[in-house]
Formats: structure tokens, sequence, C-alpha cells
């Protein structure tokens, strides 16, 4: 996970992008909790960087 | 040091001659001349009287151990220091079996980039070159010049710690001064760069990236027999190279699978065909393996790798 992290920092995308969390299927509430909080996270964050760094064109359709 | 390389390959020639004749092995790996000045090429040596086709010199730069999975004859290899290192690895791994693989080690003192030389010449073609006393003496159309040897090393050779092999059967040459310690200034100094820059500059050089997988083919420790690139189902990443961020996605994950086994030899580098900047990814993933793991890959045969085994680190368990 720290290498990831790390990695994807050094590409330019914050690490808060990237999150491990063991939940074991009883626990769904946990689960329904840590997967808001994550979401709300990567609202806050907005789009991928990389998606909107200049040189980068949408991909061709269909190519 | 030209006697030296001269005195290498005959001596090369013969292990190779007696090794092939008393069948103790089956195969020779090594190295050829090739056709152009400084270029030799992997060469594969089954008959005793084809050993005299064996060389070495400054362009002996394959990491040779890309062909030793799952061969099943008994072989012999010519290993430079980082080549002795990605074995160590992949006989780690238990892709390579020790026993079936006799390991001739050769010292080495960097090998030349061709690149570096091209732009020195500007382009001018190059007919002749001979290295003596440290300098390299180019002759061609139009040119008559003499470079200092460590100006035309690659980089991966210039921060060099083990340009002795670390495991071996047999030495040729004497051993070589390792290089003063690798501070990895590039990285820190890549990171030090704001984030956008860094993003920029990485998306600029993988916008030239034409998916041929020569980095993958290159690399001894990126062998998986299905590679997530090649997938369609599912598809991981797209696989136009015209998409810029799957072909910076492609190099994130090669780079990520490559952690603790990568031994930044620049294989992979010197085999991308459109020059794009691969090091500067793949070295700071060994910076961090370093950092983060005290493992710095192929050193030892001992030494469990990083993802084997919980290590402990000042931070606690990672
Ligand atoms: S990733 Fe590149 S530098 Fe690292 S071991 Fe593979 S070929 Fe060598
Ligand atoms: S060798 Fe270069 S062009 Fe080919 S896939 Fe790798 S990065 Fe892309």
């Amino acid at each position: 996970m720290k290498v990831t992290q790390r990695l994807l920092e050094t590409l330019g995308i914050e690490r808060e992008r990237l999150r491990l969390a063991w939940i074991s299927a009883s626990e769904g509430a946990k689960f329904a909790e840590t997967v808001t909080e994550f979401t709300n996270q990567l609202k806050e964050l907005g789009p991928n960087p990389l998606r909107t760094s200049p040189g980068v064109q949408e991909k061709p359709c269909s190519a | 040091m030209l006697i030296k390389m001269q005195d290498i390959t005959k001596a090369m020639q013969e292990k190779a001659r007696e090794l092939l004749q008393n069948k103790e092995v089956e195969l020779v790996i090594g190295f050829s001349k090739g056709s152009l000045p400084l270029r030799y090429t992997p060469c594969f040596i089954r008959q005793p009287e084809e050993a005299e086709k064996l060389a070495w010199g400054y362009g002996c730069e394959n990491n040779l151990a890309v062909y030793l999975r799952k061969r099943p004859e008994k072989m012999a290899v010519i290993a430079k220091g980082c080549d002795s290192r990605s074995i160590v690895e992949l006989i780690k791994e238990n892709q390579v079996k020790r026993e079936n693989l006799v390991i001739i080690g050769v010292p080495c003192r960097g090998m030349i980039d061709r690149q570096k030389l091209s732009r020195l010449l500007a382009g001018k073609e190059l007919r002749e070159a001979e290295i003596k006393d440290g300098l390299v003496a180019v002759q061609g159309k139009d040119i008559s010049a003499s470079f200092p040897l460590d100006q035309l090393l690659y980089d991966s050779c210039l921060t060099c710690q083990h340009p002795n092999p670390v495991l071996y059967d047999y030495l040729l040459g004497e051993q070589v001064p390792a290089r003063g310690s690798d501070t990895f200034a590039d990285v820190a100094g890549f990171e030090s760069r704001p984030p956008a820059e860094r993003r920029s500059y990485l998306m600029k050089e993988l916008s030239r990236c034409i998916r041929c997988y020569a980095c993958r083919q290159a690399c001894p420790m990126c062998f998986c027999e299905e590679c997530f690139a090649d997938c369609s189902m599912p598809q991981w990443v797209s696989k136009s190279s015209l998409d810029v961020q799957a072909n910076l996605f492609f190099q994130a994950v090669r780079v990520l699978h490559l952690a603790g086994r990568c031994v930044d030899c620049g294989a992979c580098d010197r085999a991308c065909p459109m020059g794009i900047d691969l090091r500067t990814l793949t070295r700071k993933m060994v910076r961090d393996i370093q950092e983060l793991f005290g493992y710095t890959a192929g050193i030892s045969l001992d030494e469990k790798p990083p993802l084997a085994a919980p290590i402990k680190t000042a931070a606690g368990h990672v």
C-alpha cells in the first residue's frame, strides 16, 4: 500500500485517492460507512488530475 | 584497456569451448560482435567450435538473465554485475535452477550509450571506435574525435554500485572498483518538482509510447505468462497507444510489479525504441524499496524479498 501510494504521488496523483480497508462480511455498517466516507473524500478531491492535465486528448472514439 | 577486453574475450571463448566439450553444459549464452561499431548482440552457442563467436566489449549492454527462464538444458551464461543480480532474484523466485546454470562472471566497467555518442557526433555516421586508456577514439565520415569514456557511459552504469558479479562460478578479468554511493539525486530532484509538472513531464514522455512492449520483453523480471496489458477479459488497460493515460498506467503497474525485484540495470530504458525516459519511475521504485524495507534486489540469495517476509522498519510493520 505504502509503495503504491508513494508511486501515485510521484505520478502527481494524491495518495488520499487510494485506500485499503479490511472489512468482514458481517460488518455491513462499517462497510457502508467506509465507502460513504471515501466517496465524499474523492468528491472533495475532484476528478483524477491525470484526466485534466495538459496534453491529454480524449480517446478517439472506438479506437 | 583494449588489451584487457581482448583478453577477456579470449578467456571467455576458452571457457565456453571447455564447458561444451566436456558436456558440462549444452548451451552458452553470451555476446558476439554486431555489424556496426560498438554493437554487440546476444548469441547462443551450442557447438564447441562456435565458441570463437563470443566477444566482450563496451556494447554488451543487454541483460542476459532474460534468456534463462524455463530452459530444460544445462547452460552457461556470461554475467555482468547487473545480470548476476537479476539471476539471484530469478533463483529466489524459482524461475532458474542454480544447479542447471554455470555463471561466467565478468566485472563490468560500464557500457557505452550509443545515443550519447551520436548526439556528440551530431548524427554523423560512426565507422570505427577504439577504446584505450579511458578514451574513446571515434572515426567516421568527416569525423575524427576522442571523448572520455565516462562521458559516454549509460546513466545506469554511472550510478552502478555492483559492477562485479555477485554470484558466479568463474570470474574473467579483475574486479573493478564500485562507483561512489548512489544518492538517487535524480529521483529526489524529480519529486521536488510540483505535482502538475511531474504529471505533464511523464504524460509528455509516455505520449510517444507505441506499446511495442520492448521494455517488458527486455526485462528479466517481467515474466508473467499472461501480462495484465495483454488481457482482454477483463481488459485492465486500454491497448491503444493513443491513450496516454493508459500508457502511463501501464508503466505505473509495470514498475509496481517490479518492486523489490528491479536491479536498475536499465535494460528497459535502452530497449525502448521511442527513447522514453523509463528510469525515472523504475529508480523511484528502487529507492522507495530501499527506504521502506532496507532491501536492494539481487544482492544475496538468502535475504528474503520484501513482499515475501514481514520486515520491521523504523515505522513498525509495513
Ligand atoms: S525494470 Fe528495467 S531496470 Fe529494472 S530490472 Fe527490469 S529491465 Fe532492468
Ligand atoms: S518500450 Fe517504449 S514504446 Fe515500447 S511499450 Fe515500452 S515505453 Fe512504450
